[in-house]
């Protein structure tokens, strides 16, 4: 039906109205309305290729879904149709990401990159949603150094890539973490929640047993300050295993959670602060950032960062401030920070970058620091960047 | 050459006109959108202008079921998502900006998913251009904004791409179910143009040629790359209009961008294969060097004469001051076989009013060009009746358009 304009009595739009349209407050308005990019600190989306010269890692591959610090080199990992594993190194001269490998058959690496210097890289590899899946590989990948700069006249050495096994026949690799005093890694399988560990030098495999006996687990591992192995189970009960005993145990404490919502209560990310022994967890129900004490047995909410559930990436800086990131899949994810000094929690808005590509930043799923105060961030999207953030100095 | 500017005089708050295309019945349809006031709505018009006459067709608000004052984002344009099959039935997907009753503005960046007054959505309806009925309602992309919407008539499906997460879907119109094929940039490209295979096309960033298959159902990125200026990198080449060169399977586009340039894509046999060639600036003379706008020297309104020249609009932005010139926009008319260009007209009517941007444009029969506008003062769109020049030759009638 047509509508019926000739008698139609409009509304004056607020903006618009003569009374307000100069007003102070309404312009105040409208620079309200304009927030909601990241506005601090300084950012830089690098292409996941050596810019100029290669293709990055092709859209639909390159979603970010680990990385690893190691020296000198941030490394990734990439989910999609096929997973990658790629190097950042953080030298000036040499400040570009090489594509190490295509680990084919493999459309994960999530939360499985794990660097242990005297060893190497290692990757634990998934395939979510494959019925014939024989199980992901745990892969030792060997960077090697190159000659030259990046500027001119380089030459990369390809990587040696080896195959260590499969820890759980027929299950990915749900996340792995490494204990370099022990020269081992731990990790979860995909589907049962399976305690795995590796020994790094000989590639020996063996089993602990279930993280939770109705499998809702995280998908999350952390090294405690104890240099135990923590995870997560049903209703957010942290779990511990002793390398030295051999066992999983509850350890008594839980992941705080918002009245009547233990139920959907689980680890998006978590974060040890190796100086205070703190482990900052955050969730994924309703996106609540909290301090766990594995010493004292506390757990303490510190509050909702952003609007958003869903906390999917988390670090400490090396300054010990926590940054984070929030948003369901398939939405606008914010940026956020923890002073744990002053206790402010910050939303930082949507990370964005003008430098090397100009680039609206949507998704991310991990996050590490390195000792010199940088924040890398991991985009996971169809076509995904590696995110250095340079945190403002500290008030 | 007469210019004749048609105010949306029935809607005291529309203030831009994006979406404007040739139905089946000789006819442009027309959004009138309102993005800038509190509250505003998007409304459909339909022009003749063989009678001159403009109806009021549509309050799109209502007829998607959200009405202005439900708290969220309004739906208060359709940008370039107005498409109309040979049967009249239009095909019209919704887009965002436009804050709610008591906002000001409206911040996607920020309010993305608010279970309160995020955008609800873009709202995709179907609209029988003959009955004047609303056939259907369904939301094409949840939360986002439809920036330009394609037709595939066989396979019976739209080609869309969402705002601001920039991703491109494909729609089934007999399941009504959506595919999301993923994210292909940052900056949104204003059009998704098809070949005679059905091969949905647009740029990305970089104004390299995105190809979607459907046969292989997959998003193809090639190295085809549109035309840009020496001096700069592609950055912000994607495409802001394309048309379909009379008597071919080519098509001629314009990017947008600063300094934008012109080009004709030859379609390739094999998906993602072409040959694109270089039509040269829109705006001659562009050194790089002053501050200048995406919108300075915008060109847009691209539909060829009778005689099978390209007609297209060019911002006159040296006195830009503003997200839009004083100046009238002048029409140009090229020779796509030679890249020779000549302007035809300013932009500004009998009465004064001036068009300093257009953004569509549509030929009716061989003497009428419909033209979409933005303008400083009111919102409207442009009647052109050409000169005899221009209304000889074998293509009296356009080839229709399935893209917006």
């Amino acid at each position: 039906m047509r509508p019926d304009l000739d008698d139609k009595q409009w509304r004056v739009p607020l903006n618009l109205d003569p009374r307000y349209k100069d007003s102070p407050l309404m312009a105040r308005l409208y620079q309200a309305g304009r927030q909601g990019l990241v506005s601090e600190g300084y950012t830089m989306a690098k292409e996941l290729a050596i810019r100029g010269s290669s293709r990055a890692i092709p859209p639909g591959e390159c979603a970010i879904t680990s990385l690893a610090m190691g020296a000198g080199w941030v490394f990734g990992a990439t989910s999609g149709r096929c997973a990658h594993v790629f190097a950042y190194c953080t030298e000036p001269a040499n400040e570009v990401v090489l594509d190490l490998a295509a680990l084919k058959g493999h459309a994960g690496v999530r939360h499985a990159l794990v660097w242990l210097p005297e060893h190497g890289l290692f990757a634990g590899a998934s395939a979510l949603g494959e019925p014939a899946y024989p199980g992901g590989e745990v892969f030792r990948i060997q960077p090697q150094r190159f000659v030259g700069s990046l500027i001119q006249e380089w030459n990369p050495v390809p990587p040696r890539v080896e195959s260590l096994g499969v820890p759980v026949e027929g299950e990915g690799v749900a996340c792995m973490i490494g204990d370099a005093s022990r020269r081992r890694l731990y990790g979860l399988s995909d589907r049962t929640g399976t305690l795995f560990s590796l020994d790094a030098g000989s590639g020996a495999i063996e089993t602990h047993g279930l993280i939770d006996e109705l499998h809702r687990f995280s998908p999350e591992l952390i090294l405690g300050p104890d240099e135990r192995i923590y995870g997560s189970g049903t209703c957010g009960r942290l779990m511990r295993f002793d390398p030295v005993g051999g066992s999983i145990e509850e350890t008594g404490m839980s992941l705080p959670h918002f009245a009547g919502r233990a139920q959907y209560s689980k680890v998006g990310a978590w974060a040890l602060d190796a100086r205070t022994g703190l482990i900052y967890a955050g969730d994924v129900a309703d996106g609540l950032l909290s301090v766990l004490n594995v010493s004292s047995g506390e757990a303490r909410p510190l509050g909702k960062p952003t609007a958003q559930p869903h906390i999917r990436a988390l670090t400490v800086a090396a300054d010990g401030r926590v940054y984070g990131f929030a948003g369901v899949r398939d939405t606008i994810g914010h940026l956020f920070s923890h002073a744990p000094a002053s206790g402010e929690l910050r939303d930082l808005g949507v990370l964005t970058s003008g430098t090397e590509r100009r680039w609206y930043g949507y998704e991310f799923d991990c996050a590490v620091a390195s000792q010199d105060g940088r924040v890398y961030f991991g985009e996971s999207d169809r076509i995904s960047h590696l995110f250095v953030y340079f945190p403002p100095a500290m008030a | 050459m007469r210019v004749r500017f048609i105010p949306f005089d029935k809607l005291p708050y529309a203030d831009t006109c994006w979406s404007l295309i040739e139905g089946p019945d000789g006819r442009a349809y027309v959004a009138a959108c309102s993005e800038r006031s509190s509250g505003g709505t998007a409304f459909v018009l339909r022009y003749d202008p063989r009678t001159e006459r403009l109806e009021y067709l549509l309050d799109v608000a209502e007829a998607v079921g959200c009405p202005p004052d439900d708290g969220r984002a309004t739906q208060c344009k359709i940008h370039y998502s107005m498409v109309i099959d040979d049967d009249g039935i239009m095909y019209g997907a919704t887009h965002l900006s436009g804050p709610a009753v008591g906002e000001v503005t409206y911040n996607p960046w920020a309010t993305f998913d608010d279970p309160l007054r995020s955008f609800v959505g873009a709202r995709l309806f179907a609209y029988d251009t003959r009955s004047e009925e609303v056939l259907w309602v369904d939301t094409l992309i949840p939360y986002e904004g439809c920036r330009c919407l394609a037709l595939d008539r066989g396979r019976r499906r739209l080609y869309a791409v969402g705002y601001p997460r920039n991703h491109f879907y494909v729609y089934d119109l007999e399941a009504r179910r959506r595919r999301d094929v993923g994210r292909i940039g940052s900056v949104n490209p204003q059009a998704i143009w098809l070949d005679g295979r059905m091969r949905a096309y647009t740029l990305d960033d970089y104004g390299r040629l995105l190809v979607y298959d459907p046969d292989a159902e997959e998003l193809i990125t090639t190295d085809i790359e549109a035309p840009h200026a020496p001096y700069q990198n592609g950055w912000h080449n994607m495409v802001y209009d394309v048309v379909q060169v009379p008597g071919s399977d080519d098509v001629a586009g314009v990017s947008w961008n600063v300094d934008p340039y012109l080009f004709r894509l030859r379609h390739g046999e094999k998906a993602g294969t072409g040959a694109m060639r270089d039509l040269g600036p829109a705006a001659p003379g562009i050194d790089g060097l002053r501050l200048r706008g995406v919108n300075t020297n915008h060109a847009g309104g691209l539909v060829f004469s009778a005689g099978g020249q390209l007609f297209f609009s060019v911002c006159r932005g040296d006195d830009y001051s503003d997200i839009l010139p004083h100046a009238p926009a002048v029409l140009n008319v090229m020779d796509v076989e030679s890249g020779r260009v000549r302007p035809v007209c300013d932009l500004r009517d009998e009465n004064g009013e001036v068009v300093p941007y257009v953004s569509r444009a549509a030929r009716i029969g061989a003497e009428h060009l419909v033209l979409g506008t933005v303008s400083r003062t009111k919102a409207g769109i442009a009647h052109v009746v050409l000169d005899d020049e221009f209304t000889q030759g074998p293509w009296q009638k356009t080839p229709r358009r399935y893209w917006g």
